[in-house]
């Protein structure tokens, strides 16, 4: 059985509210490596006939944000969904929270890192919590027998090939094919006819400190006229860069 | 069962039709069957038109057949660059991905001020520029170069903040469901106000504001701006242009809406010379950014040999022309990106950008 791990992140489109001690965003998204994730899951399901469950952490005002990216899944061919809410509190302490529930999947996915924060450490967490093995910076997944084979992206074009025992926790980093298209009429029909189960789970909070410190404003110098006058200036620069 | 009679007109007409690994008439005669058969040249068509219009049958193949089988293909696989545009679409409302408060940025950049629809509630003409008119860098230019030619006209113009993608290229490429969102979003929002006419340079929204928006309840007098200048041309005095132009018809505009003439009416105003490709009016080629085309320019790449832009701006380029001047928006970033890929020295304008010129 898989599960998917969809965490709500900020739009980062519609942009932020940046305070001193807060980030406020207009509007919540389901971080894009946690879809691609739901992704390699329904093809999973597909080749492998696996169930796949999809789990949504959300943050209280990103809570009814999360619903569409979870009906997405289950439009695409997600068997079912949960959602759960944290407090903004630490990736430590949400693996804490959700180990119980997920020690009973044999392969679990979700996105590499997320786009608020980078730090991608969420899977290692989780599997280190659930003391499974953990495989980030994968782009693709077939299973063999108690086996999962995986590719894991090195960069520059080269890609590491690993064979892990199930059960596995992988980070996803990218996409072999183009993401499933939902039309929304089909989203709407999932939406109308499926259901979202909400999972209590005792989350601690933890120490968050947020700063915003705000980088001292660079010189910034417009240079006008024509393309061959500013380049002479543009060149006049440089050169006294570089001597 | 549609009345097809397999003539091949169609087939034949297609701009695209040698790429096509299933013809229209192929498409239609498996449609009356209860057939569906595609594969991803099911996504060439740019919704031009020439099938539908040349059909001895009268059968709606741009409208019906070809977005039913497109709304089937759309659930199995789905170019990238399509189905990124569409999240797009449902996400934010363009297909840029960009924020709504994005859409009425053009405003700022204007010498004048414009009225929102949603602060002053009534207005004489409700100006809709559309998403490539609001949001593309080049596109932008024409949207601003109308507001400042309705200002020369002491125009009571305003703009709509809420507006969203009008949809016309949902509808063609089989999303109905998005198509049917938009239109009802859209819909609820302008008639919560008052205007007497709606003017749009985006020839896709003007043709689904005009034909299919009253399906959703709307009930305006829906102008293209080509229109709404021709019928205001006293307004205008001229000085003589020394170009030779060649004038581009939209098909949304042209034969889709039968309005061969606006545009023409500005061109004689001005004085230009005005000389006419081999296929003009009725028979226009099309620029190749309908039904999503503008939006699958890899795939389209990937299965033809020259794109519609391409060679439409070929066609123009060897008239000897100093400007092909068009009135669909989307006509200009096609066309002008054709016109980098093949190296060529013509100059492609707006109606409203020429009389701007004439202006000064």
């Amino acid at each position: 059985m898989i599960c998917v791990i969809v965490r709500a992140v900020p739009d980062l489109v519609e942009g932020l509210e940046i305070e001193e001690r807060d980030v406020r965003p207009y509007r919540y998204i389901a971080n894009e490596l946690d879809e691609y994730a739901v992704e390699h899951a329904v093809s999973l399901k597909e080749k492998y006939n696996e169930r796949v469950e999809v789990i949504g952490i959300a943050s209280e005002d990103a809570y009814d944000e999360i619903d569409e990216s979870l009906y997405m899944a289950i439009a695409k061919g997600v068997d079912k969904a949960y959602k759960v809410k944290i407090p903004k509190t630490t990736s430590y302490k949400i693996a804490d929270a959700l180990s119980d529930f997920l020690k009973k999947f044999d392969i679990i996915l979700t996105g590499t890192l997320a786009v608020d924060e980078f730090y991608g450490v969420l899977g290692a967490t989780i599997a280190d919590k659930l003391d499974i093995p953990y495989v980030g910076g994968v782009r693709s997944i077939e299973i063999e027998g108690d086996s999962v084979i995986v590719k894991k992206e090195l960069g520059g074009g080269a890609y590491l090939v690993l064979k892990v025992k199930k059960p596995a926790l992988f980070g996803i980093l990218s996409l072999e094919k183009p993401p499933r298209y939902v039309p929304i009429s089909k989203l709407r029909s999932v939406m109308r006819s499926a259901e979202i189960e909400e999972l209590k789970v005792k989350v601690e909070e933890d120490v968050l400190d947020v700063r915003f410190l705000e980088p001292p404003k660079p010189e910034v110098e417009f240079i006008d006229g024509d393309p061959e006058e500013v380049a002479e200036k543009l060149a006049e620069i440089i050169r006294g860069l570089i001597s | 069962m549609n009345p097809c009679i397999q003539c091949g007109m169609c087939s034949g007409s297609c701009p695209y039709g040698e790429s096509l690994d299933f013809t229209p008439r192929m498409l239609v005669l498996m449609s009356n069957f209860g057939e569906v058969r595609f594969t991803d040249t099911i996504w060439l068509c740019s919704s031009c038109y020439l099938c539908t219009f040349r059909c001895p049958s009268r059968i709606k193949i741009t409208d019906e057949v070809l977005p039913k089988i497109r709304e089937i293909a759309l659930e199995r696989e789905v170019p990238e660059e399509l189905s990124r545009t569409l999240m797009n679409i449902m996400r934010y409302g363009n297909p840029f991905g960009l924020p709504q408060r994005e859409r009425v940025g053009w405003v700022k950049e204007l010498e004048f001020e414009v009225p929102f629809l949603e602060d002053v509630k009534r207005t004489d003409v409700l100006f809709i520029p559309g998403c490539y008119g609001s949001y593309h860098s080049r596109c932008r230019e024409v949207t601003k170069t109308i507001a400042r030619l309705f200002r020369m006209m002491d125009l009571d113009f305003a703009v709509l903040k809420g507006e969203r993608c009008i949809g016309d290229h949902c509808r063609l490429l089989g999303e109905f469901g998005l198509f049917e969102e938009l239109a009802a979003k859209n819909v609820k929002l302008l008639n919560r106000y008052e205007f007497n006419k709606i003017v749009t340079p985006d020839a896709h929204a003007f043709n689904s504001l005009k034909n299919e928006y009253p399906k959703f309840g709307l009930s305006a007098n829906v102008l293209h701006h080509s229109q709404f200048f021709a019928e205001n041309i006293e307004n205008f005095e001229f000085d003589k242009l020394d170009y030779k132009v060649t004038y581009h018809d939209p098909c949304f505009i042209g034969r889709w809406n039968g309005d061969f003439q606006s545009s023409r009416i500005i061109l004689e105003r001005i004085g230009v010379e005005l000389v006419e490709m081999k296929r003009n009016r009725e028979n226009a080629l099309c620029c190749g950014g309908g039904g999503g085309g503008i939006w699958l320019d890899s795939l389209v790449r990937s299965k033809v040999k020259e794109r519609l832009s391409e060679r439409r701006v070929r066609e123009a380029y060897e008239l000897g022309v100093d400007v092909i001047v068009t009135s669909c928006i989307l006509d200009i970033p096609m066309f002008e990106d054709a016109i980098k890929v093949l190296n060529l020295d013509v100059r492609v304008m707006d109606i409203s950008e020429i009389m701007m010129e004439a202006l000064r």
